[in-house]
C-alpha cells in the first residue's frame, strides 16, 4: 500500500508537526488498549514511527511501536526538538472507538490525526461510510518518564516463548497473589514461576525441551521477585501477541517484549518494563 | 496416598470439587483401601456430600504410605481436612492441556500437593496446607427409602428454571404417580407478595418413579442445583431416594461405576405441618415450627402429639418473640464423627433445616431471646434470683 514518509514542508500542512492517517483505526487500538492501565500517555513522534509510553507508580512501565510502515501517511515537520504530548488515554480511546466497532472486521474505521505543535490540542478525523467524526483532545505536559536503561551488556538471562502456553500459565495464578517470583536456571527446570498466597504455594515449572521455547540463554541463575499488581499489567498486551522475549538484568528488572503481528502482517512491539520487589534483608 | 489421574478424569474430578466447594468451605480427603472419598457438609451440618472415586478412576493408587521413615503411617490412613479455597484455585481454568495430575502428601503429611503435568512440558505444582487430619462420615441408608426417581439432569434443570434463582428451599409432594415441585413459602407471607410457583411433573417424565408412600418433604435447593450441574456436565442420570418419615433426609446420588458415584444427603422439613401450613388463612402470624433438626443425640422417635409446639403471641414480624423450640431430639438421621471441641461450639448454633432466612437471622443476631432462659413463662426461681441490684434504687439512699 502507499506509505507516504515525508518530512518536506507542505504548504497545507506546514501549520502542523505531526500528520498521520490509517485506514483501519484498529491497527492502532488494540496497542494502545494493551497498554492501557493508567489513564495518561505520553506519544513521542520520531522518523521511525511513533511511540506510546504508559507508566505507573514509577516502577512499571509500557511502551509500544508503531512504525512508519502501518500508516498509510505519516508526516514529521523536521524540528530542534522532538515531538511529543502527553494525553489522556482512556478518552483517545474513547475517540478511536467512536463508531463502536474500532476491534471488529466490519466497515473499517479511517483514522486522521494532526498536532500543530505544542499548547495545541490534538485533532482526530474519523471515518465510517461517509460519516465524519471530528475529535480534539488536549495535550498535557510531557512529564519525565523513568529511564529503563537495558542495555545488551546488562542482560544476564533471555528467554524466548510463543505467546499462547505462556497466557494459559498466567491465568491461571489467582488474581489475590502477591509476590510472583521468577526464576531462570541453566538446569531443568529452566523457567520456574512460583506465587505464594494465603492458599496455598503454586509452581510453575517449564522444562527445557518444551516446544513453547524457542531461544533460551541462561549465564547465571537468577531468582527475582515482582508485585503481581505490576506483573499483571503486562498480561493484555500477552494476551494479542505471538511471541514474548523475557530479559532480566543483574538488578532484576525485567523487560519483556511483545511481537504482534496484526491482520496486514505487519508487526508492532509492546515493551514492558518492572522493577522487581527488593528484600529488606 | 499416591494416585495418578489420567486427562479425561481431571475435568471430573475439577467439576466434582467446584461442586463441594457449593456446599461446603472445607474439603474432607480420605483416601481408603479401595479409592478416595472427598467429602463436605454445610456449615449448618444440614448438607453432606461425598465423592468416592474408585480404583478405576485412576491411571495408578496406592493408598499406604511408602515413607519407611514412618513405621506408624502404615498403620494410619493419610486423611486431611483442606480448605476449599485452595483446591478450587487448582482446578480453576479450563485445564485442557493437562495430561496428568498426580496427588499425593509431601513434608510428612502437612502439604497435600496437586501436581498437573501440562503440554509444552509445563509442570504446574499447587501445595496446599493441611489444616487437621480429620474424618467425616454421615449415617445414613438410601437403600429404605420407599420413594426413589431416576431422571436425567436435564429435567429436574428445566424444571428448576421455573423457580427462582434466590429459592432457598423447594417442596416436592409425590402422589398418584405425580410429582409436584413447590416454592416453599412461610404462612406469615401468604398475604404479601410473595411469589408461588407450582410445577407439576408426571411419572412418564422420569427414567423412572417409584412411589412406595405418598410423601412432602421440603429442602435446601442449593445443593441440589451443584448437583445437577456436575450430573449435567458429566451427562450422568440422577437418582433421588426418600421417604415421608419426619426428619427423614433425601438422598440424591450420581453413579458412574466402576469409576466414580456421587452422593448428596440433605436434610428435610417435616411434612406434617407444612401442608397445615399452606391451608392456614390466618392473618396472624401464627408458626408452628416442626423442623427435623440434626443433632448429635442418639435418635428417639417422634410422637405425634408433641409435633406442634407453643404458638407464639401474636407479634409484630421484627419482634424475635419466636417459639422456644424445645422439642425433643427428633430422629437424626446423620451423625457427625467430629472432634470433641468442635462439638461444642456447634451446639451453640445449631440451625434448623428449613427455617425462613429472616428467622434465621433474628435468631444469629439474638440468640439469647431464643433460650428458655428469657421466656418469662419458664422462669424458675433460680432465675428469680437477683445477683444485681439496680444502681438507680441504690442511689436514693
Amino acid at each position: 500500500m502507499p506509505v507516504q514518509v515525508s518530512t518536506t514542508v507542505d504548504a497545507e500542512e506546514s501549520q502542523y508537526q505531526l500528520v498521520f492517517r490509517m485506514d483501519n483505526v484498529k491497527n492502532i487500538y488494540h496497542l494502545l488498549k494493551a497498554i492501557n492501565f493508567h489513564p495518561r500517555a505520553t506519544c513521542f513522534a520520531t522518523d521511525s514511527g511513533l511511540k506510546v509510553s504508559v507508566e505507573s507508580a514509577k516502577c512499571c512501565q509500557a511502551n509500544a511501536f508503531i512504525q512508519t510502515e502501518i500508516f498509510q501517511e505519516y508526516t514529521l515537520q523536521p524540528t530542534d526538538e522532538s515531538v511529543s504530548f502527553s494525553l489522556d488515554l482512556n478518552v483517545l480511546l474513547e475517540c478511536l472507538d467512536i463508531f463502536g466497532d474500532a476491534n471488529s472486521n466490519s466497515s473499517p474505521t479511517a483514522l486522521m490525526l494532526r498536532y500543530q505543535g505544542y499548547g495545541h490540542p490534538i485533532q482526530l478525523l474519523l471515518e465510517e461510510e461517509d460519516v465524519v467524526t471530528d475529535c480534539s483532545i488536549r495535550t498535557l505536559e510531557v512529564e519525565e518518564l523513568a529511564n529503563f536503561d537495558f542495555t545488551s551488556d546488562d542482560v544476564i538471562n533471555k528467554i524466548i516463548l510463543k505467546s499462547e502456553p505462556l497466557k494459559e500459565i498466567f491465568n491461571a495464578i489467582e488474581p489475590s497473589t502477591d509476590i510472583v517470583e521468577l526464576n531462570l536456571y541453566s538446569n531443568e527446570p529452566i523457567v520456574k514461576l512460583r506465587t505464594v498466597g494465603y492458599m496455598g504455594e503454586v509452581e510453575i515449572d517449564i522444562s527445557k525441551d518444551s516446544d513453547m521455547i524457542e531461544l533460551f540463554q541462561c549465564e547465571s541463575d537468577s531468582t527475582s521477585k515482582y508485585k503481581y499488581c505490576h506483573f499483571k499489567q503486562a498480561l493484555k498486551a500477552l494476551a494479542i501477541s505471538q511471541k514474548v522475549s523475557i530479559r532480566t538484568d543483574d538488578g532484576g528488572l525485567l523487560c519483556m517484549q511483545f511481537m504482534i503481528k496484526n491482520d496486514y502482517g505487519h508487526i508492532c512491539f509492546i515493551e514492558f518494563h518492572c522493577l522487581p520487589v527488593v528484600d529488606d534483608d | 496416598m499416591k494416585c495418578h489421574i489420567p486427562s479425561a478424569n481431571v475435568k471430573v474430578l475439577g467439576k466434582a470439587i467446584q461442586t463441594l466447594s457449593r456446599i461446603g468451605d472445607e474439603l474432607y480427603i480420605q483416601p481408603h483401601a479401595d479409592g478416595i472419598y472427598f467429602r463436605t457438609v454445610d456449615a449448618q451440618r444440614s448438607a453432606f456430600a461425598t465423592f468416592d472415586f474408585h480404583r478405576s478412576f485412576f491411571l495408578h493408587y496406592s493408598s499406604s504410605s511408602n515413607q519407611a521413615s514412618s513405621s506408624q503411617s502404615q498403620a494410619q490412613p493419610e486423611i486431611c481436612k483442606v480448605a476449599m479455597k485452595s483446591c478450587l484455585s487448582v482446578f480453576r481454568t479450563q485445564n485442557i492441556n493437562v495430561e496428568m495430575c498426580k496427588l499425593f502428601f509431601s513434608n510428612n503429611g502437612r502439604m497435600l500437593v496437586f501436581q498437573l503435568v501440562c503440554r509444552h512440558s509445563i509442570c504446574k505444582t499447587h501445595h496446599v496446607p493441611v489444616i487437621q487430619t480429620e474424618t467425616l462420615q454421615a449415617n445414613y441408608n438410601k437403600s429404605t427409602a420407599r420413594n426413589k426417581l431416576i431422571t436425567q439432569s436435564k429435567l429436574l434443570i428445566d424444571a428448576l428454571q421455573n423457580f427462582r434463582n434466590n429459592q432457598d428451599e423447594i417442596t416436592i409432594s409425590v402422589a398418584a404417580s405425580k410429582m409436584i415441585l413447590r416454592n416453599f413459602t412461610e404462612t406469615g407471607e401468604f398475604m404479601r407478595n410473595t411469589v408461588r410457583t407450582e410445577f407439576a411433573l408426571e411419572s412418564t417424565e422420569f427414567d423412572s418413579l417409584q412411589i412406595g408412600v405418598d410423601a412432602t418433604i421440603t429442602f435446601n435447593l442449593k445443593e441440589l442445583r451443584a448437583l445437577l450441574s456436575f450430573a449435567e456436565a458429566c451427562s450422568l442420570p440422577v437418582s433421588g431416594h426418600f421417604d415421608n418419615t419426619p426428619g427423614r433426609p433425601i438422598i440424591f446420588c450420581v453413579n458412574n461405576q466402576p469409576a466414580f458415584d456421587a452422593e448428596i444427603v440433605l436434610a428435610t422439613m417435616s411434612s406434617n405441618d407444612t401442608t397445615a401450613f399452606s391451608q392456614s388463612q390466618s392473618m396472624t402470624s401464627q408458626r408452628s415450627v416442626n423442623d427435623s433438626v440434626l443433632r448429635k443425640r442418639p435418635s428417639t422417635s417422634i410422637d405425634p402429639s408433641q409435633s406442634t409446639q407453643k404458638r407464639p403471641t401474636p407479634a409484630a414480624p421484627t419482634t424475635p418473640q419466636q417459639p422456644v423450640l424445645s422439642q425433643p431430639p427428633i430422629t437424626p438421621q446423620i451423625h457427625t464423627e467430629i472432634e470433641e471441641i468442635q462439638q461444642l461450639h456447634w451446639e451453640d448454633d445449631e440451625e434448623e433445616v428449613g427455617t425462613p432466612p429472616e428467622l434465621r437471622a433474628q435468631k444469629f443476631y439474638f440468640p439469647r431471646c431464643f433460650k428458655d432462659s428469657t421466656d418469662s413463662m419458664n422462669t424458675t426461681q433460680a432465675d428469680a434470683v437477683v445477683l444485681a441490684y439496680d444502681s438507680d434504687g441504690e442511689s436514693g439512699k
